[in-house]
């Protein structure tokens, strides 16, 4: 017989290779050990699985991650409700849709628990849920995605728990990053404009205060809308504004000065540093706007403070050297005086011996006048010798008594005096100027030597009066004087330690933030030129004829504020309008 | 009782002839198997046939674990220890080589791999809920037809009884029923084996749960086992003589498993659980007391039987009865005396052993025994007793 015959007979009665009766085995082998590598899958995930029973959301199996997060075996965690793994879901019900055929709620057991629930099926059936899970290390945040299945005509509900710990963790640390850097530029001292296109896309809480607008009018203006149209220094602001933009986006930093305008349009100086960084792939430019004008004002009372502590310096080794030759001239004239005098023994004699009437010579200097030039002399000396002592205080720490004074009683103790001076009155009468007190009720006192500061008040009450004696008042308005006394917070623009004014070096201020007791004497007098304002408290500067006064009255203030106090004197004026002298002087601390 | 009364007939599918058990390998690998535990004996082993099977096993690719702990009565220990290897090496299918106590040893630990448990859980019938992996038997004794049965016996060692464990999903899935793994056997084992065999076709055949297709099976064996064992006994080299007795040791399994035993095998059963004696030689013993106590319960049965043994006179042509049937009932009781005598077995109980106090125990455990449910004859425990009594 052929082979094949052979083969197909052998075949046939069942003796072929492959002739073994029908048996399922080897394929479910094939499924089970595809189930075992599903499973094996499963046990590695690194989610949790769980299958639940549809009805009491009892445990049916669970992979590995799925007890870890239960904290239970295996065995422990089977046969038991969802709950007794997930200790949050106590009497909770999944709010589960089944596929199509169960969306009308049906009759008879096999409704479900999530029929009996006030359940809204999200479209794909699924419900989520974030839950705190409890564990060794402190507790986990799982988000739990349950759904159900009908898997050989029984529902079942799968439930996957995913730890979302880490991915919280890493969104609050964003959330407070986030939060630290928005602090950052909230607390800035700077005003910070976040800018893109050109314009004002953020600004924070300085910026508005800096420039008097809220943060949405900011956040649609371009820089040059907050500033005049002419840069005093740069000149057209359009054009240098665009040049500056261009230039710090093209990755190059600026940093530059700039007169921006408030939103009442008064003008202020500040220095601007302008950076690029990205931000999602955008260019935007950051701009850091600082306030120069307390600065200017501190760099302005530096350079005083530079210049007269070598005009006084100047001015007592003057003092000093002429003091001898001005006390042998006072003593000269004292002694001639004294030798011509009759009933003097010594004269009478030496008239004696020279053979001459003491009656007579007296008759002779009084037809010369000799003896009223004697008294001149006498005279002259007594002032320039009080102009020497003022001068060689300017080098010389008082050693008057100090105590706790109220300024507001020290000030009205030199408006009394003022009123009462004779000078004073002899040219302009103290009392047809208005005196405005505006006193800040609670104002500390200040520790000073109080004859001190009365005499700087006086001075200053002083010269008051005399330039609203050089103004000629228009008919509505009247001269007046006010005067304010309240508090400072620092010196503005003062960085700590800044404030030695006496080259003492002992600090001025006992910190930064020390508060002061401000002392203001406004008139509305003629005012100062910015020329006569930057040398007012300059030694023999005065604006008075001559004369009039020896211009030493502001000097000696200023040494006595600043240097025998710690305290600032300064000067602003609008011209025509307004001068206004403002005393600091280091407040006690309350409690201290 | 009609012959057209609802039946089942259950049969594993199997290859008989020379060389069949060459063919262990294929159909394991056909079944799915990756990993065999080889389940057999010492004596078997020693004759070289397990060595032989691994081998087709190996050419086939699937990798092999052998358990040869199993004595003449499969212990219920045994069934668990080879479970355990099963496990142990990761097996998924079996294969039995060897006699009745390899292959029901096999079955309890398929039944334990695959349902847990203690083996002796699942005595009775239909107690198996879930099917054992695939099992191979390749029977090297012709006689107790584990290999095409359903039914497993072991012994249950603290109550010292033999349990029946009887379920379809006894039955094996493929038999290689090989004359050739025969010609090793003893002439004392193969008289034994033999009369086993005969008892099988005997009580299946007289079985009150015969039917027509487990009939033509008994009655062929009968026949074939009444000429071939003294055949072979002659001659235990004789290829054809070993295959005749193989057939009809097969023949004699198929109709059992179906019609199911009788008195003998339950009255046998208490003697291996209790007493641990030989199978074979109690039935052989055993099986002339019950045939002449049965008789009347079935005389048409036992007449075939006798016919099918040779006996003259049992049906008379026509099927008119030759000589009445006390007479055929002494020749049939005479002949399997004969039978077992000339098979060299001679000895009463008293000879094994057994006591006369221990008649009543015996009897009382037989009388649990499921095979007593097809007995012919419906017997009580004093008639179990008078049994054992005569066998004495
Ligand atoms: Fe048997």
């Amino acid at each position: 017989m052929p082979k094949r015959s052979d083969d197909l007979r052998e075949k046939l009665i069942g003796l072929g290779q492959a002739s073994t009766r029908k048996s399922y085995y080897p394929e479910l082998k094939e499924r089970l050990q595809q189930l075992e590598l599903f499973r094996a899958l499963l046990e590695s995930a690194g989610d949790g699985v769980l299958l639940l029973d549809a009805d009491t959301l009892v445990v049916l199996d669970a992979n590995g991650a799925a007890c870890r997060f239960a904290g239970l075996p295996w065995e422990a965690l089977t046969g038991r409700p969802l709950a007794a793994a997930f200790p949050e879901l106590a009497g909770w019900k999944p709010r589960l849709a089944g596929g199509a055929e169960d969306a009308e709620p049906q009759d008879g057991p096999r409704t479900g628990a999530w029929h009996m629930a006030d359940a809204v099926p999200t479209a794909t059936g699924e419900e989520r849920r974030l839950i705190r899970q409890p564990s060794q290390g402190g507790g986990l945040w799982l988000e739990l995605a349950l759904k159900r299945h009908d898997i050989g005509g029984r529902p079942y509900v799968s439930c996957i728990a995913r730890d979302v710990s880490e991915r919280l963790r890493a969104e609050e640390e964003l959330r407070e990053s986030e939060r630290k850097y928005r602090a950052l530029f909230e607390a800035a001292n700077d005003a910070i404009f976040l800018i893109r296109d050109g314009l004002v896309r953020d600004a924070n809480r300085r910026a508005c205060e800096l420039f008097g607008r809220p943060l949405d009018q900011l956040t649609s203006m371009a820089p040059r809308d907050l500033s005049p149209p002419e840069q005093p220094r740069s000149g057209d602001t359009r054009l240098v504004e665009e040049m500056r933009l261009a230039k710090a986006l093209g990755g190059e930093p600026q940093f530059f000065e700039w007169t921006h305008l408030r939103a009442d349009g008064a003008p202020f100086d500040c220095e601007i540093s302008l950076s690029r960084f990205t931000l999602r792939g955008e260019p935007w430019l950051i701009a850091i706007i600082r306030d120069v004008t307390e600065q200017k004002k501190l760099r302005e009372i530096m350079v005083q403070t530079e210049k007269m502590m070598s005009v006084g310096g100047v001015a007592a080794g003057m003092a000093h050297e002429i003091n001898n030759p001005l006390s042998a001239i006072t003593q000269s004239a004292q002694n001639l005086q004294r030798r011509l005098a009759p009933g003097v023994p010594d004269n009478e004699a030496a008239a004696l011996m020279a053979g001459v009437d003491l009656e007579r010579v007296q008759h002779y200097f009084e037809l010369r006048g000799l003896a009223k030039l004697v008294t001149n002399i006498r005279e002259a000396c007594a002032r320039a010798a009080d102009i020497v002592r003022h001068m060689l205080d300017f080098a010389r720490r008082s050693d008057a008594e100090r105590s706790e004074c109220d300024l507001s009683v020290l000030l009205d103790r030199a408006v009394e005096l003022a009123e009462n001076d004779y000078d004073l009155k002899k040219r302009h009468d103290f009392r047809n100027i208005r005196i405005i007190r505006e006193y800040t009720p609670g104002t500390p006192r200040a520790e000073c030597a109080p004859t001190e500061i009365e005499q700087v008040l006086f001075n200053l009450l002083k010269n008051a009066s005399q330039a609203i004696s050089r103004k000629a008042y228009p008919q509505r308005e009247k001269p007046r004087v006010i005067l304010r006394v309240g508090t400072q917070r620092g010196v503005p623009g003062l960085p700590e330690g800044a404030g030695r004014s006496d080259g003492s070096g002992e600090p001025a201020t006992p910190g930064a933030d020390a508060d002061y007791v401000r002392v203001e004497v406004e008139d509305n007098g003629p005012g100062m030129d910015e020329r006569t304002r930057v040398r007012a408290f300059e030694p023999f500067f005065t604006t008075k004829p001559p004369g009039e006064g020896t211009g030493l009255g502001l000097s000696v203030s200023y040494f006595i504020v600043s240097r025998n106090h710690g305290g600032h004197i300064i000067v602003e004026s609008q011209p025509g309008l307004w001068c206004r002298f403002t005393v600091l002087l280091p407040a006690v601390r309350r409690g201290a | 009782m009609s012959d057209y009364e609802l039946r089942k007939f259950v049969a594993p599918e199997f290859v008989f002839g020379y060389g069949a058990a060459g063919l262990a390998g294929r159909h394991a690998r056909n079944l799915g198997a990756s990993r065999c535990l080889v389940v057999s004996d010492q004596g078997v082993a020693a004759a070289g046939h397990t060595e032989a099977v691994v081998r087709t096993l190996r050419d086939e690719g699937i990798a092999c674990a052998t358990f040869l702990g199993v004595s003449e009565n499969p212990r219920d220990t045994e069934v668990m220890q080879g479970s355990e290897v099963f496990r142990a090496e990761g097996c998924d299918a079996i294969v039995a080589v060897g006699g009745g106590s390899p292959m029901d040893c096999a079955k309890g630990i398929g039944i334990v791999v695959a349902n847990g448990g203690h083996v002796l859980d699942y005595e009775g019938v239909d107690a198996i809920p879930k099917p054992m992996p695939p099992l191979v038997c390749v029977p090297t004794t012709a006689g107790s037809s584990a290999d095409v049965s359903q039914f497993a016996i072991i012994r249950d060692t603290p109550r010292r009884v033999k349990i029946a464990i009887v379920s379809k999903a006894n039955v094996p899935d493929v038999a290689l029923v090989d004359p050739l793994t025969t010609l090793t056997k003893a002439r004392n084992l193969t008289a034994a084996t033999g009369l086993d065999a005969l008892t099988h076709a005997v009580e299946a055949y007289a079985s009150n749960a015969h039917s027509p297709v487990t009939d033509m099976f008994a009655l062929e064996a009968i026949r074939g086992i009444g000429t071939a064992l003294f055949d072979v006994l002659d001659d235990l080299r004789d290829r054809d003589a070993r295959a005749r007795m193989a057939l009809g040791s097969m023949n004699a399994g198929l109709a059992f498993s179906n019609a199911i035993l009788g008195a003998v095998h339950a009255l046998s059963h208490s003697l291996g659980g209790l007493l641990d004696l030989p199978h074979g030689e109690c039935n052989a013993l055993l099986l002339p007391f019950v045939v002449r106590r049965n008789f009347t319960a079935a005389p048409r049965r036992y007449r075939r039987v006798a016919e099918a043994l040779g006996v003259d006179g049992a049906l008379g042509a026509g099927g008119t009865l030759a000589a009445p049937d006390d007479e055929v009932r002494d020749a049939l009781f005479a002949r399997l005396g004969d039978m077992r005598r000339r098979a060299g077995f001679d000895k009463g109980l008293a000879q094994y052993g057994v006591t006369r106090g221990q008649l009543a125990e015996l009897a009382r455990l037989a009388l649990d025994d499921p095979c007593l449910s097809t007995n012919p004859a419906p017997l009580d425990a004093r008639e179990l007793e008078e049994l054992y009594a005569e066998a004495l």
